[in-house]
């Protein structure tokens, strides 16, 4: 019976073998994606604070803002939202949120600490994984609701973009007003997003070429004041200000090494204009260029090896890269026109130019041998590009044509789409973004 | 007199091509017997071709031994003979084996269904313990419901079953819809992501999970593009399935390519 019973089953197991058919994994490639901004919903957070309800209100409105101005993010209007706020805060009933199609979710609390500080709470969902992305609180005083919104943004934006954020960062630029024979220029400091807008020099001084320092803390700028041009050193927190050198001749273009501790220019002498290092310690100063060309616009690489800088040696304005000695100068533009301006990404994947072809300019990138040239925006006139600090967004001025010529900021993604003005009370130009502040 | 002179004019015409007729037979004739008794090495090939055939049968099953052991046959006649063979094996590798078990089971010559056992030459020897007829008989019987069952899958089932180019085409066209990518991320050449899915008989998703790769933890760029492409599979779900074709793709392997998009 034993021996029946395990030939059936021999049968029965061997029979099994050739009649199912076996299926193997099948592999699909997937391409060309959709370049959308990812919906996310963004719900008012509870407020448990001893100071009233209306305490840090506007922080879901900032990373709202925030997100959606960089192009990536679509936030959900709040009135589509069927989960409640008061029962969010237990779990979140994902369905809900399926249904008006948010990918990402974010809530959060304020509540108030025992050292009557104030404590803001987030939390990031992923809707379709039906998991958590990321819990962060912040402590902060009243009067910093503001930032923390903008610390949260950068966190939410790194977290799903893998890109370091940029919402908690300062723009310096050059505040103009007045007719174009008597310009008044001043230095103005303000958030990102246009926001806690302040003047830093007085009308009499013709401010140019304002560049951060690494730390965000600290800015150099060109000074025009009674008509002696002297390179100068501000102190953000303490509002003092020192000048870095008196140099004779014209001076253009500071700009900080990435690790701050040298700064390089151009210096016109004799009629030639070359470019310079200086170390800020010692004050000691190094000529890397040397011939009777027009050199300017010194960028450092963000490893700090290697400058980019424009030249006219060839006979029109080109760039050039060189060791941070001033050795092998190489030509990396070869497109039709003029280009001019290069700053080098914090990337280091790029480097951002102006360019001036058949009338009109632009704002470019290209990749740092040379190759990939590609342009994010045109105008009449459009110039001085600077990075954000994660080296994914530019700055740039544009001007229109005159007799209403104005001259505004802009944004623009390496992309080339998502452009927006950057609103100022007065025009501006020369913008410079920072880093990170600490 | 028009009329006489059109008949005098047929009449010659016919009796023309009757003369043009005859002499066409008389050279068509000529040239068939010269074929045939002038050139009667044409007519050797014939002979030739039948036992080519044969061995070729043999070869295809055994090649790697009988290669080195036969050089002597001609390639011009190997080559075309070797095409049809080869289609037998490959819808299903398993029919090949049973080949070995065939002498076993000849110890009685009564089961007139064997064709292929005549040539062994040592099948008593072979016979083992009790039961083996029964055995040898289950396994002919297994024998034959495989081809039977090979025979209907080629026929008519497996085939479609396969997924086809068209097929996968279908399934990427929707995942695709749903895929939304940074194309202003870093390094983006080197982000492509594979997921790994399950899916029901509706098309739902049932299971996803990623694809092991350590740079999930290490690369922030990788992180995103990773769970961009997982949220494209669970916001699509559920998918349309081509018709028949359930068992084929419910075991799924998406390779996510963002790489066109800044092509």
């Amino acid at each position: 019976m034993k021996f029946i019973f395990f030939k059936n089953l021999c049968f029965v197991a061997i029979s099994g073998m050739f009649v199912m058919p076996v299926y193997a994994q099948v592999q699909i490639d997937i391409n060309k994606p959709n370049i959308h901004p990812m919906p996310i919903a963004i719900t008012r957070f509870i407020n448990t604070t001893n100071q009233g309800n209306q305490t840090c209100k506007n922080v879901p409105d900032v990373i709202s803002a925030d997100l959606e101005r960089s192009g990536l993010f679509k936030p959900i209007d709040s009135k589509a939202f069927i989960q409640t706020i008061e029962s969010l805060q237990n779990q979140p009933n994902f369905p809900d949120w399926k249904v008006i199609n948010a990918q990402a979710l974010v809530n959060g609390q304020i509540s108030s600490t025992q050292d009557g500080q104030i404590r803001v709470e987030f939390n990031l969902w992923d809707v379709f994984a039906e998991n958590q992305m990321l819990k962060q609180s912040y402590t902060t005083t009243t009067n910093g609701c503001r930032r923390i919104a903008h610390i949260i943004a950068d966190a939410i934006y790194t977290r799903i973009t893998g890109e370091t954020g940029y919402f908690d960062t300062q723009i310096i630029y050059v505040s103009e007003t007045g007719s174009q024979l008597k310009r008044i220029k001043r230095l103005a400091l303000m958030d990102q997003d246009g926001e806690n807008h302040n003047f830093l020099t007085q009308p009499q001084e013709l401010v140019l070429t304002p560049r951060f320092s690494p730390t965000a803390r600290e800015v150099t700028y060109l000074s025009f004041f009674r008509n002696n041009p002297q390179v100068y050193l501000l102190h953000l927190n303490s509002g003092r200000r020192e000048l870095l050198g008196n140099f004779p001749g014209m001076t253009f273009a500071p700009r900080f090494s990435p690790d701050g501790n040298k700064m390089t220019m151009s210096l016109a002498k004799n009629g030639n204009t070359n470019i310079y290092e200086m170390d800020l310690k010692t004050r000691n100063i190094t000529r890397l260029t040397d011939n009777k060309w027009i050199n300017t616009g010194p960028s450092y690489a963000p490893d700090g090896k290697k400058i980019v800088f424009e030249s006219d040696r060839s006979g029109s304005q080109q760039l050039y890269v060189m060791n941070i000695d001033g050795s092998e100068q190489t030509r990396i533009s070869f497109g039709s026109g003029r280009y001019a301006t290069p700053v080098w990404s914090p990337r280091g994947d790029l480097i951002a130019f102006t360019k001036h072809k058949d009338r009109e300019f632009f704002i470019g990138v290209m990749r740092s041998d040379g190759s990939g040239e590609r342009l994010l925006a045109k105008g009449y006139l459009v110039e001085g590009p600077s990075w954000a600090p994660n080296g994914r967004v530019l700055a740039f001025c544009r001007q229109t044509k005159s007799p209403s010529s104005q001259s505004k900021l802009f944004s623009v993604d390496l992309t080339g789409f998502n452009e927006k003005q950057i609103i100022t009370p007065l025009d501006g130009s020369d913008p410079a973004w920072s880093p990170l502040i600490p | 007199m028009s009329g006489n002179y059109d008949y005098k004019l047929v009449s010659n015409n016919i009796s023309d091509l009757r003369l043009g007729l005859l002499c066409s037979i008389v050279f068509h004739f000529t040239c068939l017997l010269i074929v045939v008794l002038g050139f009667p090495q044409l007519l050797v090939p014939l002979e030739i071709s039948e036992p080519v055939i044969v061995e070729i049968a043999q070869l295809s099953e055994k090649s790697q031994q009988i290669t080195s052991s036969e050089p002597k046959l001609p390639d011009s006649t190997v080559e075309p003979e070797q095409a049809p063979k080869p289609s037998e094996p490959v819808p299903t590798p398993k029919p090949s084996e049973p080949e070995q078990p065939i002498p076993v089971p000849t110890p009685k010559p009564s089961e007139p269904e064997q064709p292929i056992p005549v040539p062994t030459p040592k099948p008593p020897k072979l016979t083992p313990a009790n039961g083996s007829d029964n055995l040898s008989k289950m396994i002919n019987k297994l024998r034959d419901n495989t081809k039977s069952n090979t025979s209907k899958m080629e026929n008519s089932g497996n085939l479609s079953e396969q997924a086809s180019m068209s097929d996968k085409d279908f399934i990427a066209a929707q995942f695709r819809k749903c895929w939304s990518f940074d194309p202003g991320s870093k390094d983006i050449n080197n982000l492509v992501v594979q997921i790994h899915v399950l899916l029901n008989k509706d098309g739902s998703v049932t299971h996803v999970d990623i694809v092991e790769d350590p740079r999930y933890h290490s690369d922030n760029f990788y992180r995103s593009a990773t769970d961009s492409a997982r949220r494209a599979v669970l916001t699509c779900s559920p998918i349309n399935l081509p018709s028949g074709k359930y068992e084929a793709l419910k075991d799924l392997i998406l390779r996510f390519d963002p790489r066109d998009i800044v092509r």
